[in-house]
């Protein structure tokens, strides 16, 4: 569903992210996972296309995007959700959901948004900048979800969270690649992303050191070697 | 992220607003073959080519060059030909004080035309003095820029009836309509304070039982102000005066003039106004400046009917297709004066040129000749005052019936009170900022 | 004063009020979402303020004045939008003393143009019959033309309101003005958008010249007469508020109507302006109805 190939990102003179090779299925997880600063975030904005030094190719569900701005990449079916728990602070709960809403086969609408989230009912017509972390966090997933999303791309979702939150919200995004959609969550929380993931790549330094299969990368050498445990 | 970054942002933003106000917008110079003379001398001119004043400027601008097209014509100045150099100061001080600088330092100018408003030359005066530069100043007109002694400059002549005449001449003008409440509204500075002060003065003097009605705090808005001008004419509306008197000019009376129509059709039969104007505002108004004005005015060609006057307009409208305002009229008189004395003097030593200005005559367009007296460099040019009528298809725009020329020798400063002006004698507690001639003990004696 | 008086002062300063808050409008909307204070806002106005002049003085006061706003409204948003795909475009990402020099520029420009085509005298034109007449309350006489812009105003303010608050093009502006990345992200051409937020400014500058040209000069300098007063109003209305702008143009013209009319407060009425404006400044940065950027 998304694949990437010969990724590179520069900052100027500088070469941050090196041929950066991806693939994730319909109804698959991938977990990124790296230490602070292993280009992460940056690979994730690559591929929806924030960043102009970003060069090579992305494709979704079969179609090459990578000459297209962020906003025709989104429409094509990729969702970003930042990190941060970001939203639009002075818009309502109801208005950050419409804002990318857009039909799609997965049927994702304000009422089942809703249902997933039932809370966020309740707070409807509040500012998103009064929201705790836990809720704007659901909103921003809710917000990727009502884009009708092929695939999703999450940056540090748990962060920030309450435990007990974290643990739903993980559960939740296991439960969503049941949709169909493919899943790239780029995470510092391996225990939890690992729970759910089918695969992990591990970062270091803008390249992807290792895949692995999900069950194969908890406790192996890798993960010791790369995030340091 | 706010609060730094957004207060520069907005302090950048009035910062360069200001700046905006005062933009320059480039120079212009006459040019033509060069002929038979010696070589060029430019005379200088910062002018209100936008702004508040720009009807002024605009005006002075293409006066002067046809002045220097004539001088030019009958062999120019001591054999060299005479360009202008005209810088647009927006109506602005520090643009005018940077342009003379400029036209003085950089252009090498010989002599300067007196900028529009009071407060521009009472910043340009040093510094032509400064640099023995002589000013011929046709426009702004406070009587303090030739006899405060901080202001007095030697190469300052003034041929524009200033504030004292003027002043003096509105007061008798108003205490002819035998007005008994009387509303005063003016400009914010140094000549609107200096012309409001003399009306104020002469009036106690010709009409001693008229009142003013509103307090003298409020006879003043800013200059330059905001464009509606609801407060005043709600003001007027309430104090119910019979008449008002105005120093407001230019952009300002009009737009007082066309707000106060809007608000009732019959303002100016309710509330007879007397007030400073020129041709610029009758024509850029045209059948909308209102019937029944107490006008003075400082040149306006149609009262001032001479063949020399005549060929003038009808020269300047051949060229630029308007009519010549008063300010035009002023200050061709102005470039005129230079070239005769100039050529009197043999020279263009700003001494030299003087003695040939002060003390004698000149022949003018408006029909006489004046003289510039030693006492105050002051010409004692008249001014003319009427009401307006239709001119009958004469002209775009109402003229002045029964219109009067008063004699500059019967308005000009006596050279008592320009002696006590100049020795402080007219202040309070010794404040030379309260300077007012009313304060004069000759003014208050006789 | 008077009852009667209160009211004649009161409506004085509304319209004083409407005529800042038509010409603010668009430059606080502008500012909302682009973050780019225009200095040719004035200029846009001034076009738009003599185009009106030309066509209704060729076609007559009633029909020339409706149909040269019309006119004036369309010509300053071609304007508008060739502008900022040409210009504003490449200084977003610049900083605030380039977008000011830049927009400036413009503003250069603009006053060059006019001057060109239109000259240094100035020009009037008479309000449209429908609007021309005065009214007679208690004794005073209030003008209509006064009355017409004060309706405007208010009309103006009623549809920027429902704009940003009432369809999805508000709602995007609005979220541009918190967080364009994320829009971008969402599926929302920001570019576009930016295009529309800088012409719909430009019509209100339009708007603003149109409805102003009956009633005073139209002059080569009417860009920069307002400017000032117009970033006192924002500054205490709020940056991009357009509920802000309306009770900053409310405060300022008030103030200056009653103000200037008391003696004791006459010396002081347009400082107070901008004293209110520093002390919002060093109090509410953000304004009295505007809100503080996030920390992103």
């Amino acid at each position: 569903m998304l694949d990437v190939a010969g990724l590179n990102v520069r900052y100027g003179k500088s070469h941050v992210i090196f041929d950066l090779e991806l693939h994730v299925a319909g109804g698959e997880l991938l977990a990124l996972l790296g230490r602070n600063g292993a280009g992460k975030t940056t690979t994730l904005m690559g591929i929806v296309g924030l960043l102009p030094g970003a060069s090579g190719r992305v494709e979704v569900a079969g179609r090459d995007v990578s000459r297209w701005p962020a906003y025709r990449r989104a429409r094509s079916g990729i969702a970003y959700v930042p990190s941060g728990a970001r939203c639009f602070p002075n818009l309502t709960v109801v208005e950050n959901l419409e804002i990318a809403s857009a039909d799609g086969e997965a049927g994702w609408n304000r009422e089942r948004v809703f249902e997933l989230f039932p809370k966020l009912e309740g707070l409807r017509g509040n500012l998103a900048g009064g929201l705790s972390g836990g809720e704007r966090q659901m909103l921003a997933v809710g917000r990727a979800l009502m884009s009708n999303p092929k695939v999703m791309l999450l940056d540090e979702p748990t962060e920030g969270l309450a435990p007990v939150v974290v643990h739903s919200l993980i559960e939740l995004v296991g439960q969503l690649k049941q949709t169909g959609v493919a899943i790239l969550l780029a995470e510092q929380n391996h225990q939890m992303a690992l729970r759910v993931a089918d695969r992990a790549a591990f970062m270091e330094k803008g390249m992807i050191a290792e895949q692995l299969p999900a069950a194969q990368a908890r406790g192996s050498e890798v993960l010791n070697r790369i995030l340091g445990i | 992220m706010i609060s730094n970054s957004t207060r520069r942002t907005w302090w950048a933003g009035a910062a360069a607003a200001i700046a905006l106000v005062a933009a320059a917008c480039g120079g212009g110079s006459t040019s033509s073959s060069p002929g038979s003379f010696k070589g060029t001398i430019r005379i200088g001119y910062s002018g209100a080519l936008t702004g508040q004043s720009q009807l002024y400027g605009h005006a002075i601008s293409q006066s002067i060059k046809l002045a220097a097209d004539d001088i030019n014509s009958k062999g120019g100045i001591n054999s060299y030909k005479v360009e202008t150099d005209v810088l647009d100061d927006g109506t602005t001080v520090d643009k005018a004080a940077a342009n003379t600088r400029q036209l003085i330092l950089q252009d090498n100018v010989k002599a300067l035309i007196g900028s529009v408003n009071s407060a521009q030359c009472q910043a340009e005066s040093p510094i032509a003095k400064q640099n023995k530069v002589i000013t011929l100043d046709a426009t702004c007109n406070s009587y303090q820029l030739t006899t405060e002694p901080d202001l007095i400059n030697p190469y300052w002549v003034s041929v524009v009836p200033n504030t004292y005449m003027e002043g003096t001449a509105a007061g008798q003008l108003a205490a002819k309509t035998g007005a008994k409440k009387i509303f005063v509204v003016s400009p914010k500075y140094l000549f609107g304070v200096s012309e409001t002060n003399a009306f104020v003065a002469s009036l106690k003097k010709a009409a001693p039982s008229a009142t003013i009605v509103n307090a003298p705090e409020t006879w003043y808005v800013p200059y330059p102000t905001n464009p509606r001008w609801d407060s005043t004419i709600n003001a007027i509306q309430a104090a119910h005066p019979d008449l008002v008197y105005s120093n407001i000019f230019a952009a300002d009376q009009v737009n007082f003039i066309t707000q106060a129509l809007q608000v009732d059709p019959e303002f100016f039969k309710k509330f007879p106004m007397t007030t400073l104007s020129s041709v610029d505002e009758l024509n850029t108004l045209k059948s909308k400046y209102p019937l029944g004005m107490h006008l003075y005015m400082r040149a306006p060609f149609f009262a001032l009917t001479n063949s020399r006057m005549t060929d003038f307009v009808n020269r300047y409208r051949a060229k630029y297709s308007e009519y010549p305002s008063d300010w035009a009229v002023m200050d061709y008189d102005a470039m005129q004066v230079y070239a005769q004395a100039a050529n009197a003097a043999k020279s263009f030593d700003s001494d030299k040129v003087r003695d040939q200005i002060v003390g004698h005559s000149f022949s003018s367009l408006r029909g006489y000749s004046f003289k510039i007296r030693k006492e105050d460099q002051q010409a004692n040019v008249g001014e003319t005052i009427g009401t307006t009528a239709d001119s009958g298809g004469k002209y775009p725009f109402p003229t002045l019936s029964g219109s009067t020329n008063l004699r500059g020798d019967d308005l000009i400063m006596p050279t008592e009170l320009v002696s006590e002006l100049k020795a402080g004698k007219c202040e309070k507690n010794n404040d030379p900022t309260t300077t007012d001639f009313a304060l004069c003990p000759s003014w208050k004696k006789g | 004063m008077s009852p009667g008086q209160l009211l004649l002062f009161a409506v004085g300063g509304l319209a004083t009020a409407a005529y800042l808050f038509i010409v603010t409008a668009g430059l606080s909307l502008v500012f909302g979402a682009l973050r780019i204070i225009n200095m040719a806002h004035g200029s846009l106005y001034m076009i738009a303020a003599f185009v009106t002049v030309v066509v209704a003085n060729r076609l007559g006061a009633s029909f020339g004045f409706w149909t040269g706003l019309l006119l004036a409204v369309m010509l300053t948003g071609v304007i508008g939008a060739v502008i900022e795909i040409l210009v504003l475009r490449r200084i977003y990402k610049e900083e605030h003393l380039v977008q000011l020099l830049g927009t400036y520029a413009l503003s250069l420009v603009a006053a060059g143009a006019v001057r060109l085509f239109f000259g240094a005298s100035y020009r009037t034109v008479r309000p449209p019959d429908i609007v021309s007449g005065s009214l007679n309350i208690g004794g005073f006489r209030y003008s209509g033309y006064a009355v017409f812009m004060i309706a405007s105003a208010v009309l103006i303010a009623i549809g920027v309101y429902l704009l940003l608050y009432r369809t999805a093009l508000g709602r995007n502006i609005r979220a541009a003005v918190s967080d364009p990345e994320l829009l971008n992200v969402s599926g929302v051409n920001v570019s576009r958008l930016y295009t529309t937020v800088f012409v719909i400014g430009a019509g209100l500058a339009a708007l603003g010249g149109a409805i102003v040209a009956p009633s005073q000069a139209v002059g080569a300098s009417m860009d920069t007469d307002v400017l000032v007063l117009a970033f006192a109003i924002s500054v205490i209305g709020g940056l991009g508020s357009i509920v802000g702008t309306a009770v900053g143009a409310l405060i300022v013209g008030e103030v200056i109507s009653f103000g200037l009319n008391n003696q004791y407060t006459n010396q002081f009425a347009i400082a107070f302006v901008f004293i209110i404006m520093a002390a919002v400044l060093t109090v509410r940065p953000w304004g009295l109805f505007g809100r503080p950027e996030q920390e992103l």
